[in-house]
C-alpha cells in the first residue's frame, strides 16, 4: 500500500516505504550521492536501511552541484 | 603569516597541508565537462561546491563526479543561498554529510544583487560551526576587526572579498587586505571580484596566501584555458612575494630642507 | 640560568644573515608592508647616507598617523625601594641612598601639583615589587590617580593577569614594562639578583596585561645594554606578536639611552645621538602607526629635534626622584639625570614654535565602562 510523503517539499505516493534505501531505489537515485533530511534530521547513510516512512513524513534530499 | 623555508611553500589550513595556493568554484559554468576541465586546469586543491535538493528530475548529471573521484581534490561544500546563520548551519552539516570533509565555506549574502556577504550573521555562523569542528573559512568584507573576531572564535582562514561576486573590479579593497594581513593569525584567501589573472597576482604579490576564482574563469572566452592562466599567475604572484619586489619609485627624493642638522652638533 | 628566545620573538627566520646593502635600504624604504628584513635594513650601515630621507620620511609618517601633535604626559616616582641587583639602574638594592615612598596624602599633593602644571596623563613609577611598595599599595595610588588624571599608566613590576585586571577596573589604562634587553646572556648578566632576573617572567607580563583588559601597553629596550640592532628587530617581534594576539589593545614603544647616573654604569654597547634618532626613524618607518615616546633624559636641542620625526609622545618638566614635584629639593636620588630641565610651558613654547601642538588630553575617562577594562 503507497504511502503519501512530501520529497522535497512535493507530494510524492512511496510504493517502498519498508526503508529510505528503498524509497531511494524507487525514484531511481539509488548508487547516488545524496543527503537525507528526515522530517529535519539528517539520517546518516549507515541508518537508511533501517529507516522506515510512515505517512505523512517530509523528505529532503540534497546533492552537490556546482557553485561558487 | 610567517614565511617558511626556501624548498617549501606549502600553506595550511584547519591543520591540512597545501601546495596549490589558486581555490576554485564550480558555478556558472556551461557544462560539467567544461567546469571539470577547468578545475583540473588550475590545479586547484580545494573546490568549492554548493547543496540542492534534488530536482523532480532524478537522472540530472551528476556534474562533480569526476571531481569526487580525482585524488588531491578537497570539496567544500558553501553555504551560497543561505541569508543567516542559522540557514547556514543547516547547509554547513548537510554538505559535511555529503563530502564526508570538515571544510566549509560559510557564504552569506542576504541581498541578491550585490551579494555583499552579511558580517553578523557570519560571525555567528562561524562562532556555532567552528566549535562543532568543521573547519570554517567565512566569505567576509574586507574589515580588519571583523578579521579578528572570526579568528577569535576558531575559523580557519579569513575570505575576504577584493571587490562584490561578479564585479570584476579586482582589488578594490587592496589597503584593508593589507591591514588584514598585517595582523593575521591564519591564512588570508582573497575571495570574490578577480578578473584576471594578473590580478590574483597581484593578491599573492601583496601576501595573501591564496585567491579563490570562479566567475573570472568560468565567464572567460575559453574557461579552461583561463584556469591555466590563473594557476600560472598565482604561482608567478607567490614567487615574486617571496623575492621582494623592487622599490616603487620616488622613494629616496629629498622634498624640504634639511630636518637633520640638529644631529651634528657633537652630542654625547 | 640563562632564558632561551622564544620562537615568536626570534627574528633570524625572518633574515637572511647577509649583510645590507644600498638596494636592501632602498628596497626597505619603498615596502609597502616592511618587516624585520626591512628594520634591519634601515639599521645597518648601509642606510646611514639615507638619514636625511628617513628623516623626511619619518616626519611624513608621522603627521599622517597622529597629526601635527605631541602627546603630553608625566611621570610620578612613588617609591624607590627595590630588591633587584640590575648593574645600570640608579635604584639597585646594593645602591647606598635615601629610600622612600609618597604616602597616600603625599601622592595626592604631587597630583594636584601634576594637574597644576596641565598634565591630563600620568605615569606611576616604583621599583621591584616590595613590602613597603608592592601591589596594594600601587592600587591604591592608581584609584586615586584615576579619580584625577584621564590617563593613568603605571611602570612597576611584572604581575600576574589577575593583579592587572584589578587595575584595569581601579582605572589603570597603560602598563609600561620594558625587556630593557631581549639577549638572554646579557639580560642574565646584568640583572644581577632579584625578580627581575627572570627573563620570560617579565617577557610574558604584558600580554597578560592585555589579555585583562589594559588598553595600552609599553614597550622599550634600555639602549647601551646590547647589540642595539639586535634589541630592535626583537622589539618589532614583540610589537607584532601582541598585535596579533591581543588587538583590541594597544602599544607604545620607547628606547632610553643609558645616561649617567649614581653609580656610573658604562654602556658596553653605546648608542650615540645619531643611533638613537636613525632606531626613532626606522621604527616609524617600519610601524606607522604606534606612538613612540621620548623622555627627558636627552639634551634639550636633541629633543627639539626630534619632536614630531617619528616621536609623537613626550614628558617635560619631569622629575625622577621619589615625588619631587612639590618640593624646591629632591628628597632621594633620581633613577636618570635629566637632560632636559625645562617647565612645562616653556618645552609646550617651543612645541608651537615648530609647529607642533601640544595634546595632555586624548580621551575623556567620563566615557569609561563601569566595570572598566573588560575583554569584551
Amino acid at each position: 500500500m503507497a504511502v503519501k510523503l512530501i520529497v522535497n517539499g512535493e507530494a510524492y505516493e512511496a510504493k517502498q516505504h519498508e526503508s529510505l534505501t528503498a524509497l531511494l531505489e524507487e525514484m531511481g537515485i539509488g548508487g547516488r550521492p545524496v543527503v537525507v533530511v528526515l522530517n529535519d534530521e539528517v539520517i546518516p547513510t549507515a541508518s537508511r536501511g533501517k529507516c522506515g516512512l510512515r505517512e505523512g513524513d517530509s523528505v529532503d534530499l540534497f546533492r552537490l552541484v556546482g557553485g561558487g | 603569516m610567517e614565511r617558511q623555508g626556501k624548498g617549501q611553500d606549502e600553506w595550511i589550513v584547519g591543520g591540512h597541508r597545501f601546495s596549490s595556493r589558486l581555490l576554485m568554484g564550480t558555478g556558472k559554468f556551461q557544462d560539467a565537462e567544461t567546469m571539470v576541465g577547468a578545475v583540473l586546469a588550475s590545479g586547484a586543491q580545494i573546490v568549492t561546491v554548493a547543496l540542492r535538493r534534488i530536482g523532480r528530475d532524478s537522472r540530472e548529471d551528476d556534474m562533480l563526479g569526476p571531481l569526487r573521484q580525482q585524488r588531491g581534490i578537497t570539496l567544500m561544500p558553501n553555504t551560497s543561498g543561505a541569508r543567516n546563520a542559522s540557514e547556514a548551519i543547516r547547509a554547513a552539516r548537510l554538505g559535511r554529510e555529503l563530502c564526508g570533509s570538515p571544510f566549509v565555506k560559510v557564504e552569506i549574502h542576504p541581498n541578491p544583487h550585490h551579494l555583499m556577504p552579511d558580517p553578523i550573521e557570519t560571525f555567528e555562523a562561524a562562532r556555532v560551526l567552528a566549535a562543532d569542528g568543521f573547519v570554517v573559512m567565512p566569505y567576509m568584507p574586507a574589515d580588519p576587526v571583523l578579521a579578528k573576531r572570526l579568528e577569535d572564535v576558531g575559523c580557519a582562514s579569513l575570505m575576504p572579498l577584493g571587490s562584490a561576486i561578479g564585479s570584476g573590479r579586482g582589488l578594490a579593497t587592496a589597503e584593508m587586505l593589507r591591514l588584514i594581513l598585517r595582523d593575521a593569525r591564519i591564512p588570508v584567501i582573497v575571495d570574490a571580484g578577480l578578473r584576471s589573472p594578473s590580478e590574483a597576482a597581484a593578491a599573492l604579490e601583496m601576501g595573501c596566501d591564496a585567491v579563490l576564482v570562479n566567475s573570472a574563469v568560468a565567464a572567460s572566452g575559453d574557461p579552461v584555458a583561463m584556469a591555466g592562466a590563473f594557476a600560472r599567475a598565482v604561482e608567478a604572484g607567490r614567487d615574486a612575494h617571496r623575492a621582494g619586489l623592487m622599490p616603487q619609485g620616488g622613494g629616496t627624493a629629498l622634498a624640504t630642507s634639511p630636518l637633520t642638522t640638529f644631529l651634528s652638533v657633537e652630542g654625547q | 640560568m640563562t632564558a632561551r628566545l622564544p620562537s615568536w620573538l626570534d627574528p633570524s627566520p625572518e633574515l637572511d644573515g647577509r649583510e645590507s646593502t644600498t638596494a636592501d635600504v632602498e628596497r626597505a624604504l619603498g615596502c609597502d608592508a616592511p618587516g624585520p628584513r626591512e628594520l634591519a635594513a634601515l639599521l645597518s650601515p648601509a642606510a646611514h647616507p639615507f638619514m636625511e630621507v628617513m628623516a623626511q620620511r619619518a616626519r611624513a609618517l608621522t603627521q599622517r598617523h597622529f597629526g601635527r601633535t605631541i602627546s603630553m604626559y608625566a611621570p610620578l616616582y612613588l617609591a624607590n625601594y627595590c630588591t633587584n641587583g640590575c648593574a645600570y639602574c640608579g635604584f639597585a638594592s646594593d645602591r647606598v641612598q635615601p629610600r622612600r615612598r609618597l604616602e597616600l596624602s603625599e601622592a595626592g599633593e604631587e597630583l594636584e601639583m601634576l594637574k597644576e602644571m596641565g598634565f591630563e596623563e600620568v605615569l606611576l613609577l616604583t621599583g621591584e615589587r616590595s613590602s613597603h611598595a608592592g601591589f596594594d599599595y600601587l592600587l591604591e595610588c592608581v584609584s586615586l590617580a584615576a579619580q584625577r588624571f584621564h590617563a593613568v599608566g603605571i611602570e612597576a613590576f611584572p604581575m600576574t593577569t589577575r593583579e592587572y585586571a584589578l587595575l584595569a577596573e581601579a582605572g589603570c589604562s597603560g602598563v609600561t614594562l620594558y625587556q630593557e634587553t631581549y639577549d638572554p646572556r646579557q639580560y642574565d648578566r646584568l640583572h644581577r639578583w632579584g625578580p627581575k632576573k627572570d627573563y620570560l617572567e617579565r617577557l610574558d607580563a604584558p600580554a597578560r596585561a592585555m589579555e585583562a583588559g589594559i588598553r595600552t601597553v609599553g614597550l622599550g629596550v634600555l639602549l647601551g645594554l646590547s647589540d642595539p640592532v639586535f634589541d630592535a628587530l626583537c622589539l618589532l617581534r614583540h610589537a607584532a606578536h601582541l598585535q596579533r594576539n591581543h588587538w583590541k589593545s594597544g602599544i607604545t614603544l620607547s628606547f632610553p639611552r643609558l645616561r649617567p647616573q649614581a653609580g656610573n654604569f658604562a654602556a658596553m654597547f653605546p648608542v650615540d645621538e645619531a643611533g638613537l634618532a636613525r632606531l626613532v626613524f626606522a621604527v616609524r618607518i617600519v610601524l606607522p602607526d604606534v606612538p613612540l615616546l621620548l623622555s627627558t633624559r636627552e639634551r634639550p636641542e636633541f629633543r627639539d629635534g626630534m619632536a614630531g620625526l617619528g616621536i609623537s609622545k613626550m614628558s617635560a618638566g619631569s622629575r625622577t626622584s621619589v615625588g619631587g614635584y612639590g618640593e624646591a629639593e629632591p628628597t632621594t636620588d633620581g633613577q636618570f639625570q635629566v637632560g632636559d630641565k625645562r617647565s612645562v610651558p616653556e618645552f609646550c613654547s617651543m612645541l608651537r614654535n615648530r609647529g607642533l601642538e601640544p595634546v595632555f588630553k586624548n580621551w575623556d575617562s567620563v566615557f569609561r565602562d563601569a566595570e572598566a577594562g573588560g575583554h569584551g
